[in-house]
């Protein structure tokens, strides 16, 4: 049976700027099932950051109400919310935002250090992540060591630490070329299937048009349309360069 | 559907399945934020060297000074010592103690002087009962200008004399044979009696016996020194906090990606106020050690050997705990703000580009 992952309802959100106000979501309804994987298309300004923020359960709703696995995030804590962040949900940002004091191995383990596992069995797990993403050979390199690309696998093995079932992307290919953007989805794409785990993405990047299994537009704080995959026609061109 | 069906989530966060930052783990993060910032970190951690070996070189100057006051008068390298001190009010050499300050330090020296005095003058009256009327003219002179001599406005060269007198005569019963060891009590009348020269037979050859009283490197302290110590301190805690709050907002992304990943307020003010903590302990360590050093060093060159027999290790070694407490405690109350500061951070500024 189909569960619902995340569920908004009617959310609203209003930015007060001094005298201005600033309608960022003007009721937005939205259901994402476990397993699937969801882009939120739109451009600048049209509230794409702010819902993602919501469904992330990183800002509350000025009205409505978000469900992440039918439990309603307004109403958490913030213990119950660094619980949500620890073994739910599965960040990855634009920015990678790897800890730049710590190696690979010991940025993909901090989650499951917070997690409360032992440190052996952290060690082990995070190994296993890091070859799977396929940086097996970088386990001691610190991020200034890392490309782009690479740190970017690193917060994705980072993500899948505590086997979320939940990942939410900010814009994950934002900071990379079109090659390396084209991996990570393809990496996404992966945990996907091989381990169901959700994946929402915010984006702008028209390569994640064809892995996604749904896509939802969004203008002006209103969802636009939602397409399913099989709808879209997508006229790329490609780039001259290896597959 | 409104009601809560998975209730697991928030009963497994309250239950068993918490969220924790092993000591272990904050300690190994503290140790690696450190590093990276190592020339910054090193010109905070000087600060509180400074700070520190300020204290603890007041301290431990007040320390040696008040140890080699109360010395045993009977020790020829202590009254040595002590001339030496009025010979620098006398001439005016810096950092000399004025008049008045030599009144407080020497005045069981002063009682003696004084008793010392009346005693020559009693001498003097007495041998004018047999002495023909041109000695007693001469006995009287002799005995008016011992008067005047000790009268309030000169008690430094009275001081002076009175000391002088004394080495002399310890220095004249050096070799002699004769010990009777004499313990000296502090603050007993024994070493303020007249015969603190002591007569021919009785050469004290008294161990060094533990001068001054503990604590005293406190009580003895001057204001001014107090206030320069206040001061140092005070001026030390603000400047660690403006650093650290500088680091803080440096690393804004560091702390929201951190919480994203479900780390709790208490874990961030955890991490830096275990930064703080680590530079404060060092940095205190090496300004106990150096303020130590360079204060008895310079004890050392201005009173010679008796600074290391009668050094007052109870004392410093008291002081030095003191000033470690200190300092721990500033680098923890200068984090204290920066630190909350830090854990209020939303988990979104991991988001923010820069565009």
């Amino acid at each position: 049976m189909k569960q619902t992952i995340v569920r908004t309802r009617a959310v609203t959100k209003i930015y007060t700027m001094g005298k201005v106000e600033v309608h960022a979501l003007r009721g937005v309804d939205l259901e994402v099932q476990a397993g699937e994987y969801i882009s939120i298309m739109g451009p600048s300004g049209s509230g794409k950051s702010t819902l993602f923020n919501m469904i992330g359960g990183l800002d509350k709703p000025s009205d409505g109400k978000v469900y992440i696995e039918e439990v309603d995030v307004a109403q958490l804590d913030a213990y119950e919310l660094a619980w949500l962040r620890c073994r739910k949900i599965g960040y990855i940002f634009q920015t990678f935002n790897i800890i730049p004091v710590m190696t690979a191995l010991e940025n993909v383990t901090l989650p499951m250090i917070f997690a409360g596992m032992t440190t052996d069995e952290s060690r082990d797990k995070g190994v296993e992540l890091l070859k799977r993403v396929g940086l097996g050979d970088r386990l001691s390199h610190k991020p200034f060591e890392l490309s782009g690309g690479q740190q970017q696998r690193v917060a994705v093995a980072r993500a899948m630490a505590n086997d979320p079932s939940l990942l939410l992307a900010d814009e994950p290919t934002g900071n990379l070329d079109i090659q390396t953007g084209t991996e990570i989805i393809e990496l996404m794409k992966q945990m996907n299937e091989e381990d169901g785990v959700t994946i929402i993405s915010a984006t702008h990047d028209h390569k994640m048009l064809s892995a996604s299994d749904r896509i939802v537009w969004i203008a002006d704080g209103r969802i636009d349309r939602i397409e399913a995959r099989g709808d879209i026609k997508i006229e790329l061109g490609t780039i001259e360069g290896e597959t | 559907m409104n009601s809560k069906p998975q209730t697991d989530a928030r009963d497994e966060a309250r239950i068993g399945k918490q969220i924790r930052l092993p000591w272990s783990k904050a300690i190994e993060i503290a140790v690696k934020s450190i590093k990276v910032r190592f020339w910054r970190s090193m010109i905070t951690m000087s600060s509180i060297v400074l700070a520190i070996a300020f204290l603890m070189s007041i301290w431990t100057s007040t320390a040696i000074t008040a140890a080699l006051d109360a010395g045993p008068q009977h020790d020829i390298s202590v009254v040595r010592s002590k001339t030496i001190v009025v010979r620098g009010t006398i001439d005016g050499t810096a950092g000399a103690p004025t008049p008045d300050e030599l009144k407080s330090r020497f005045a069981k020296d002063l009682v003696a002087a004084q008793l010392w005095n009346d005693e020559l003058i009693e001498e003097k009256e007495d041998a004018k009962d047999d002495a023909t009327s041109d000695e007693k003219k001469k006995l009287d002179v002799e005995i008016a200008e011992l008067k005047t001599r000790a009268t309030a406005d000169k008690h430094v060269e009275f001081l002076h004399t009175y000391l002088k007198a004394r080495r002399q005569r310890l220095e004249s019963m050096k070799g002699k044979v004769d010990a009777v060891l004499q313990q000296e009590r502090v603050g007993s009348d024994e070493d303020v009696a007249p015969q603190a020269p002591p007569d021919d037979s009785a050469v004290a050859a008294a161990p060094p016996v533990a001068a001054g009283y503990v604590g005293d490197f406190l009580l003895k302290m001057s204001p001014t020194d107090t206030w320069l110590a206040i001061l140092a301190l005070l001026v030390c805690l603000v400047g660690i906090a403006n650093a650290m709050f500088m680091t803080v907002q440096e690393r804004f992304r560091e702390i929201g990606t951190m919480k994203c990943l479900g780390a709790l307020d208490t874990f961030i003010v955890k991490l830096f106020l275990l930064e703080s903590s680590a530079l404060g302990f060092i940095g205190t360590l090496l300004g106990i050690i150096v303020g130590m050093f360079l204060s008895s060093l310079r004890q050392l060159i201005v009173y010679k050997s008796p600074t290391l027999t009668y050094y007052p290790g109870l004392n410093i070694i008291l002081a030095g705990v003191l000033a470690a407490f200190i300092g721990l405690l500033l680098s923890i109350l200068a984090a204290i703000l920066p630190a909350r500061n830090a854990a209020r951070m939303e988990p979104v500024e991991a988001m923010r580009v820069e565009e």
